[in-house]
Parts: C-alpha cells; sequence; structure tokens
C-alpha cells in the first residue's frame, strides 16, 4: 500500500501548500481564506424557515431531518416553496422517505475512505512517465547559433510551414534572448476540461489560418514590423491529465517571461489560465498581476471533486495567492452561472465584473471605457485571458462552451487593441478554440484577428501611442472636406 | 511492476471490486548484440565504461530505430560530440523515468468536496412517481417512425433498473458509456447521442422490417431496450471504469446481453470485465476487431483507448489465447509485440492476412476459432477496424480497413454462431462525422449483431446462413460459369 500512502502523502503535501498559501494571503490581507468565505455556486447561505403551517406536522420527522430541511441543502433538488407545498398534501410516511432519500443522495455523493480512490493512481514503474515532458536534448541536432529560425524559402512568407503569424520560430530561451525577442506565442494543446473537446486543435488551427500578422488599419500600425515576434511552438502536454500538466505548462510560461518577451498562449482549454497567470505572478510577483478576463463563464468554480478543469481556474488562483479577487477585471459573463449567492462572493472579494447585462443596459462603449479605465488603476502588469466564448457563436461556432449574446468583432477588437496599448501587457491567451467544431475557418480566423489587436497594441506601446483610444488620423477620415 | 500491482490492489479494495492478482505476463526479453563497427572503436576508446554500456544495450531504441543508424551519424562526429550526444540520450532516459520527491505518483483529487461521487449518484426512485418495473414506451404514437419522438436506440422502449429488465425479460439492453479521455480526435463522448438521433436508420420502434440477407427482424424476435447512458466522470478514465463495470455487470447478471456503444476503446476493460464478472474469469473470448492491437502498456497512464486488451490480460480476466483480433493494419504494434502476442496465444488476423488470403477465407477462419473458444463470446468493434470512408468519425482513422460488406456478414454470423453475451461498439465521434456517414454505419454494424443474435435465438446457426428466398429468384436457372 505504499503507493497509496505516497498517493495520500502528495494529497496531503498539496493540501498543506495550499493552506500555507492561504495563510500568507490571510497575513497579508483582511481577508479571509476564500474557502471559508464562499459558497459554492448553488448552495445556499441562508438556512431555510419552515412554514407555520408545516411545523407541526413535520415535527414527527426528528431533529435530524427537520436540520436538513432547514439547512437548504434541498434547493438543489427542488424549490423550497414547491417543496412545502408537495409536503402539504402528503403523508409523513412519504414525507419521511423523500427527505431519507435526499439524505442518502448526500452521503453517497461525499467521498468516503474505504470505498473511494481518494486520488488517481499512476504506473510510477512506466519506463516513460515523464516521457510526455522529456525534452530534446540540443546535442542530438546539428549545431546552430542561438536565436530565432526562420522557416520561409521565399521574402514573402506565404507558403511553407505553417507558424504562428507567419513568425520565426524559436525553441530555447537562449533563442528568445539571442533574438531580443518581444512577443512569443507558444501553443498548449490541453483540452480535458469538459464541454465539446477538441481544444487541442488550437494551435494547429490557427497556425493553418491566416489573419495574425499584417497591418492594423485602425492604428496603421504592423506589428511585425515594430516587434520581434516568434513561435516558441507547443508546449507539452499529458493528455490524460490536467493535473499534471500544469506545473510543465507554468514552467514554460515562466521560461519565457524570464527572458524579457511577453509570452502568449494558444490554447487549449481555459484550465490554462490558473498554469498561465500563475506563472507571470512567480516572475512579477504575487499580487502584482491583474487579469483582464473575457469570458462568457466566470470560471471560479470549486468544491469540485478534480482540482482543475476548465471552469475553475480564477477559484485557484485566488485560492494560492497568486492573483487576489480585487485584481480580477471580468467582461462578457452571461452563461447559466454564477448564482445569486456566487456573485455576491464575487463582490466580496473584490471582483469588477462586466456582464452583458451591465452591457445591455449602458451600451458597449460605455463598459468597454470603464473596464480599460479600470485595468490602467489596478496593479502595473496586466495578463488578458481571452476565452474566445465571451464572442456571440456567430462569430466563433468552433468553441467547446458556446453561449448566444455574446459580443461582435467589432466590439471585441477594439477592447483588446485598447487594453495592449494603454496597459503594461505581460502575458496574453487565447483559450477554447475547438477547430472539430469549426465548420469553416471562421473560428480560427476570427481568434488571429484577436491576437493581431493585441499584437498591435503592445506595438502601439512601444511607439508611445499610449493615449486613450488611439485611432489612425489617416484612416479614420478621408480629409476631402470637413466632417 | 509493483507498483502497477499495488495501484491496481488499491482500486480494487477501494471500490470493493474483484482483487486482481498480478500475473507475470511473458514478454520476450532478448539478449542485446549490440557491435560497434570497427570504423568507430577508436573513436569510442576512451568512452568512460557507463556510456559505453548505455551504447551496447537497448536503451538507445528510442533513438534510433537500429544500432547501426545511430552509430552512421557517428561517422562524421568527433569523439567529444559523440560522447555529448550519448550524454544527451543518457539524460533523456532519466529524465523520463519517474522521480519520487519530483514527480507525482498519482493525481490529487479533493476528497473535502461535497461532490465528490456526484457523477455517478444514482437518483433515488422516491423521487419519483411510483410504477411497477418493466420496459417503459417513450412514444406517443403507434407508428414510431425514425423522426419522431424522444430519441432512445433504434425507438426501443427505455429501462432503467435491473429490476426493469427482469420484468420485461430483456434479451438485449443498449446502454450508452459516453467517455472520450483516450486521445485521439476526441468527441466519441458524444457517441451514444449520434446512435440515438441518428435519423436514418434510427427505426421504426417495436415493429421493424426483416433484415434482408437472412430475413429475421431482430426487434420482432427480441426484447430490447434502451437503458440509458453509464455515468463517466469526464475528467478520469480510471474513475469512471469501476462504475461502468458495474453497470455491465448489473446487466449481464439478469441475464440480458449488454450492448454498450461508446465512448472510446478504454471501455474494453470495465465492459469485458463486467461480463466477465458474471460468467466466470477464463471462461469468456474476446473477438476484437479493430485497426490497433491495444495492448499497450508500461504507460504512466494505467488505462487509455490503447491499453485494455493488456489489462484484462494482466488481471487474469481473459487470457491471450481468448482473443481473436481482426484488422490490425497501420505502423502499430512493432515485432517485439507480435511475437509477444503469439506467445501468449492471441489469434490475430491483420489487414496483411486478408491481402494474402482474402476476406472470405479470413473470416471463416476467425469464425471457426471464435466457435472453438470458450463458450461464451465478447465482441468488441472499434470503428476504425473500417476504413475511414465508411468510418471518417472517429478518433484514430487508419486507411485500408474493411468495408461495409466485409463487416456486415462476420458481425452478423458471430452472433448467430456463437453464444455472444456481450458487445460493445466503440470510437464513434459525431464531431468529425461531416455527413450522417459513420454515424449510419454504426447503427448497421449494431442491428447486424442484433440480428444475429435473433437468429441463435431462432435457431438459425449454420455456417454462413443466407435466405433463400433474397439469395435466388428462382424464375431461371443459376447462371453458372
Amino acid at each position: 500500500m505504499k503507493v497509496w500512502k505516497q498517493g495520500l502523502l502528495g494529497a496531503l503535501a498539496w493540501a498543506l501548500a495550499l493552506s500555507m498559501s492561504t495563510a500568507a494571503q490571510k497575513a497579508s490581507s483582511e481577508k479571509a481564506s476564500p474557502q471559508k468565505r464562499s459558497p459554492q455556486a448553488g448552495s445556499p447561505k441562508a438556512a431555510v424557515v419552515i412554514p407555520a403551517d408545516l411545523t407541526g406536522k413535520l415535527a414527527a420527522l426528528g431533529e435530524a431531518r427537520l436540520e436538513f430541511l432547514r439547512s437548504g441543502k434541498t434547493k438543489r433538488y427542488v424549490h423550497a416553496d414547491l417543496l412545502w407545498d408537495s409536503f402539504r398534501t402528503k403523508s409523513i410516511a412519504e414525507i419521511e422517505a423523500i427527505v431519507d432519500a435526499m439524505l442518502a443522495t448526500e452521503e453517497q455523493e461525499k467521498f468516503k475512505e474505504g470505498r473511494d480512490m481518494a486520488s488517481i493512481p499512476l504506473n510510477t514503474e512506466a519506463t516513460h512517465f515523464n516521457g510526455w515532458k522529456t525534452k530534446r536534448p540540443q546535442e542530438l541536432n546539428p549545431k546552430r547559433e542561438p536565436g530565432p529560425i526562420n522557416l520561409s524559402r521565399y521574402m514573402e512568407a506565404r507558403s511553407g510551414i505553417p507558424t504562428f503569424a507567419n513568425a520565426p520560430i524559436a525553441l530555447t530561451p537562449e533563442d528568445l534572448k539571442a533574438g531580443k525577442v518581444d512577443i512569443a506565442i507558444v501553443g498548449a494543446p490541453l483540452d480535458m476540461g469538459s464541454g465539446y473537446r477538441g481544444a487541442k486543435g488550437g494551435p494547429l488551427a490557427l497556425r493553418a489560418v491566416g489573419g495574425a500578422s499584417g497591418n492594423d488599419m485602425y492604428s496603421m500600425v504592423n506589428p511585425s514590423e515594430v516587434l520581434n515576434i516568434v513561435d516558441y511552438g507547443d508546449i507539452a502536454i499529458d493528455y490524460m491529465s490536467t493535473e499534471r500538466s500544469m506545473e510543465h505548462v507554468r514552467s514554460m510560461v515562466k521560461e519565457i517571461a524570464l527572458t524579457g518577451a511577453i509570452p502568449i498562449i494558444i490554447g487549449g482549454d481555459h484550465s490554462l489560465m490558473y498554469s498561465d497567470a500563475s506563472a507571470l505572478a512567480e516572475v512579477h510577483g504575487k499580487g502584482n498581476v491583474g487579469v483582464v478576463h473575457f469570458d462568457a463563464h466566470y470560471d471560479a468554480g470549486k468544491d469540485r471533486a478534480h482540482l482543475i478543469d476548465h471552469g475553475q481556474p480564477v477559484w485557484r488562483l485566488i485560492h494560492e495567492g497568486y492573483v487576489p479577487g480585487k485584481n480580477f477585471i471580468q467582461v462578457g459573463l452571461r452563461a447559466r452561472s454564477p448564482d445569486v449567492e456566487t456573485f455576491e462572493w464575487m463582490r466580496e472579494q473584490g471582483f469588477r465584473y462586466h456582464t452583458m447585462v451591465e452591457i445591455e443596459k449602458r451600451g458597449w462603449d460605455v463598459v468597454m471605457n470603464r473596464a480599460v479605465r479600470e485595468a490602467k488603476e489596478g496593479p502595473k502588469n496586466i495578463f488578458i485571458s481571452f476565452d474566445i466564448d465571451v464572442m456571440d457563436p456567430a462569430y466563433m461556432t468552433g468553441t467547446g462552451t458556446p453561449v448566444p449574446g455574446g459580443l461582435t468583432m467589432r466590439e471585441a477588437q477594439p477592447i483588446v487593441r485598447r487594453l495592449c496599448a494603454e496597459t503594461h501587457v505581460v502575458g496574453f491567451e487565447i483559450v477554447e478554440v475547438d477547430p472539430l467544431v469549426d465548420e469553416t475557418y471562421r473560428t480560427a480566423l476570427n481568434s488571429n484577428y484577436i491576437l493581431n489587436a493585441c499584437m498591435t497594441g503592445i506595438a502601439m506601446r512601444r511607439l508611445g501611442l499610449t493615449q486613450e483610444h488611439y485611432l489612425s488620423p489617416l484612416s479614420s477620415e478621408h480629409g476631402q472636406n470637413n466632417y | 511492476m509493483k507498483t502497477l500491482q499495488r495501484g491496481l490492489t488499491l482500486a480494487a479494495l477501494a471500490c470493493l471490486v474483484f482483487t486482481a492478482t498480478a500475473q507475470e505476463i511473458k514478454v520476450p526479453k532478448k539478449p542485446v548484440h549490440v557491435e560497434i563497427p570497427v570504423s568507430l572503436a577508436p573513436k569510442l576508446k576512451k568512452l568512460p565504461k557507463e556510456k559505453l554500456d548505455f551504447l551496447l544495450s537497448d536503451k538507445t531504441n528510442g533513438f534510433a530505430a537500429r544500432p547501426e543508424l545511430l552509430f552512421k551519424r557517428f561517422e562524421t562526429k568527433t569523439p567529444k560530440e559523440i560522447e555529448a550526444y550519448i550524454d544527451g540520450m543518457m539524460s533523456v532516459v532519466e529524465q523520463s523515468k519517474f522521480h519520487p520527491g519530483k514527480d507525482e505518483p498519482s493525481i490529487p483529487l479533493n476528497t473535502e468536496t461535497d461532490g465528490f461521487n456526484g457523477w455517478k449518484v444514482k437518483r433515488p426512485t422516491a423521487f419519483d412517481t411510483p410504477r411497477s418495473p418493466g420496459p417503459i414506451n417513450l412514444n406517443r404514437y403507434m407508428g414510431a417512425g425514425p423522426k419522431l419522438g424522444i430519441p432512445t436506440f433504434f425507438n426501443l422502449p427505455v429501462a432503467l433498473t435491473p429490476e426493469d429488465l427482469k420484468a420485461g425479460k430483456v434479451d438485449v439492453a443498449i446502454v450508452g458509456a459516453g467517455l472520450d479521455m483516450g486521445s485521439g480526435f476526441r468527441g466519441a463522448a458524444y457517441g451514444p447521442r449520434a446512435v440515438r438521433t441518428g435519423e436514418v436508420y434510427k427505426g421504426q420502434g417495436l415493429v421493424t422490417p426483416e433484415n434482408m440477407h437472412v430475413m429475421v427482424s431482430p426487434f420482432n424476435e427480441l426484447n430490447v431496450v434502451d437503458y440509458g447512458d453509464i455515468a463517466v466522470d469526464q475528467l478520469s478514465t480510471e474513475r469512471s471504469v469501476d462504475h461502468i463495470r458495474e453497470v455491465v455487470r448489473e446487466i449481464a447478471a439478469t441475464g440480458s446481453i449488454p450492448m454498450i456503444v461508446g465512448g472510446d476503446h478504454s471501455l474494453m476493460y470495465p465492459d469485458a470485465a463486467g461480463v466477465v464478472d458474471v460468467y466466470g474469469k477464463g471462461k469468456v473470448g474476446i473477438v476484437h476487431f479493430d485497426a490497433h492491437y491495444d495492448a499497450g502498456k508500461d504507460e504512466a497512464h494505467l488505462l487509455s483507448h490503447g491499453q485494455p486488451v493488456y489489462r484484462l490480460i494482466r488481471e487474469q480476466l481473459v487470457p491471450g489465447k481468448n482473443f481473436i483480433q481482426v484488422g490490425l493494419r497501420g505502423y502499430w504494434p512493432n515485432k517485439e509485440s507480435f511475437e509477444w502476442m503469439r506467445e501468449n496465444g492471441f489469434r490475430y488476423h491483420p489487414m496483411a492476412e486478408v491481402e494474402k488470403s482474402g476476406w472470405d477465407a479470413v473470416m471463416t477462419r476467425a469464425v471457426t476459432e471464435a466457435r472453438e473458444g470458450p463458450e461464451y463470446i465478447f465482441i468488441s468493434f472499434d470503428i476504425d477496424s473500417l476504413d475511414p470512408a465508411f468510418m471518417p468519425g472517429t478518433g484514430t482513422p487508419e486507411p485500408g480497413g474493411l468495408t461495409m460488406r466485409e463487416a456486415l456478414p462476420v458481425v452478423r454470423r458471430l452472433c448467430a454462431e456463437t453464444k455472444v453475451v456481450g458487445f460493445e461498439l466503440v470510437e464513434l465521434d459525431p464531431l468529425v462525422d461531416p455527413g450522417y456517414t459513420t454515424a449510419l454505419n454504426s447503427n448497421r454494424i449494431l442491428r447486424e449483431c442484433l440480428t444475429g443474435i435473433a437468429m441463435h435465438k431462432l435457431g438459425l446457426t449454420q455456417e454462413h446462413y443466407l435466405s433463400p428466398l433474397t439469395t435466388e429468384h428462382t424464375q431461371g436457372k443459376y447462371q453458372k460459369e
């Protein structure tokens, strides 16, 4: 049972690390441990009061059952009012059977030692246990000087080996340093988070379709002319475990950021936000990175059996003290979750959320200005996490969890360009591109345009074009007469 | 393999299923003969012994298919460069291993969550209106057309509990298992949905015309139900398999034949294990249709869609000699694994044999072998055994496969001529099925087996029975050459 113990020890060590980071956070801020403060989405905060006309009838249930009814945990089975209504017409024996069934369900859902595996065993005897992430030694390759490698045969890199934004490639941190690289675009083909799977094809799709390179007409800036951009290849993934993949992704993103280059990660599913943002927090300091998070979903789920998936990265970043709640700016939320209690929790944590509800109320321009201004006020370093499902499925069909009623390209491009120009962006990720359900090239194309909008912004910043919502006077006006 | 054994024992213990005592599988360990070319010897003279030993071992396999190819690379290198190259290889081998302390030996889970088992907790019957056990017919109308109503497998009635199966004297229970963590294009989680919702050939429900080849209608002869889907932990194959095994066992224990619609091929492990739990270890033979041999091992993950065969053998549920494999092709397995399969008694029929002897001979041989084998047969049908022209919607398509005109008869014959106690159809991925082709053909494979089971029940078990009515118009003499 040694392995089992090791597994348990591993889990314990992990839990300890979690509680330590929580403690550290507690010490540094007034806020209590988020684990204690944050209710699970859907779980009620307030107890439920049993209606007066039923208290007599239900007394026969006994204290344990009554306590359960008062806890409000019944909400996930049926709305409380409807439950009371049904109890009014049922016999006490029938009511008892229903409450017992709920209690039995609650009990079965919990972890039970001896019955349930506390962790997923791995074959530690496997010769290639770490084979998935073992790097190719440079000695096995022909000798070359460090620096970006240009793969195009012709001056105009229109054909040949597909790379992100038609950029040259780089393989090592030495290449990034030697090439004075400003932006390293790297793929992270991870797609275990649920929804339609296929996001591991995202990096391939963006390399294969155009739209990422070239002049931006809004600013008349061509990022490729201003910045040194490379394709940094893909980061290795254990396709059977998000958990095992996270640490390696984090180390690779860190490796890029430490050279001074800005990592742009192409996913892959949104679990990546955890590895990507935590890597940057490790480089720039915990709490020193703000995250502008575009998404239809809030992604701060927790209290699930699996410690990471594409719905939990925000919570894990908060919980481990990498990014406090107040450093999150969220744009585009509109899915079925979060519920009332979770929105309240987000407010308490200091989230600045901008739902599609706010946009319906105020209009896009107002919300965009507000979000950009907040990012400028926030911590100096900004990481942008762009889940393509923030967009309406009309623009991004190829994604795992599409939600109607989202942003248009004409709304998304300006805010991404502005954030990258007007704030100090230290990292950017585009996640959830799933070519398997992209019936046309549309999702990949639009994603590449989002990528270009950010690189344009970074180039504008380099050129000093950081004023509020800069647009080129040349392209925004024909100048033949007065407007 | 001690860790593996412990890990498995733990899994078995923790879930109160059957403990697996590890069996030593014969893996041919051949003495390695690496000869250093005379021309290269002087360059290697100063090489430290451990590096020379490494060069003479089989550990360089992952870097060059044969030692000669590696030595050829060394021809133009200096002794110093050669040593650096060997260091590089040695560090790769070292890094690839598990390192206690540095690497996690298992994937941690959050045991504190109230919803730890939420994915597989069943709905208590107390929540529902009381009903007597038995299949539930969901059709509003008498004529259940393929485009009408709540989609179920072949428009069949639904059963939810073993009591329903018993009360309905159910012969075959079709059940979905939407598991798609095994690699390749993912999307097989939606396989069951594709089979249920495919308009074409979804069927008319209980009254369905005969299969023209044999003039038998499965739904007229058998009680078949849609048993719903089996819950899956979408983030862990390992956590899912015990529950799948339990549900398959639950079906088989009632006397019904479980017919599982996947989901990826990891399912072969819990599906066959669930059937073996009922019929006995070693008593079930598996006819395994696949482009791939699926007996991979020595991988960090103990189960994926490439390893179920090995795990069934390893846990002594199905010995190697009980496997009949049909349709293997492509670039895997390698020579050593083929030799290992021979030593373990596999009866494999790759497409190479089909190319050599022709399909009819191979089909007859495989069916004969299945009749000779253990009394009970489980058929594991990976749709990638078919050519991608017929099954584009699958995770790991492999050109040069079977045609539908080859697959239908062998499936029908096996289900008619042997005692089939379980059937699975796996790797159907509607996300990469641009037309209806894959769903349609998968549907037909399932129906063909159901037809065979109906024939078996009717006693039509003679070799390759075909209907005299439909094979001959009798309006004149058959034109013979």
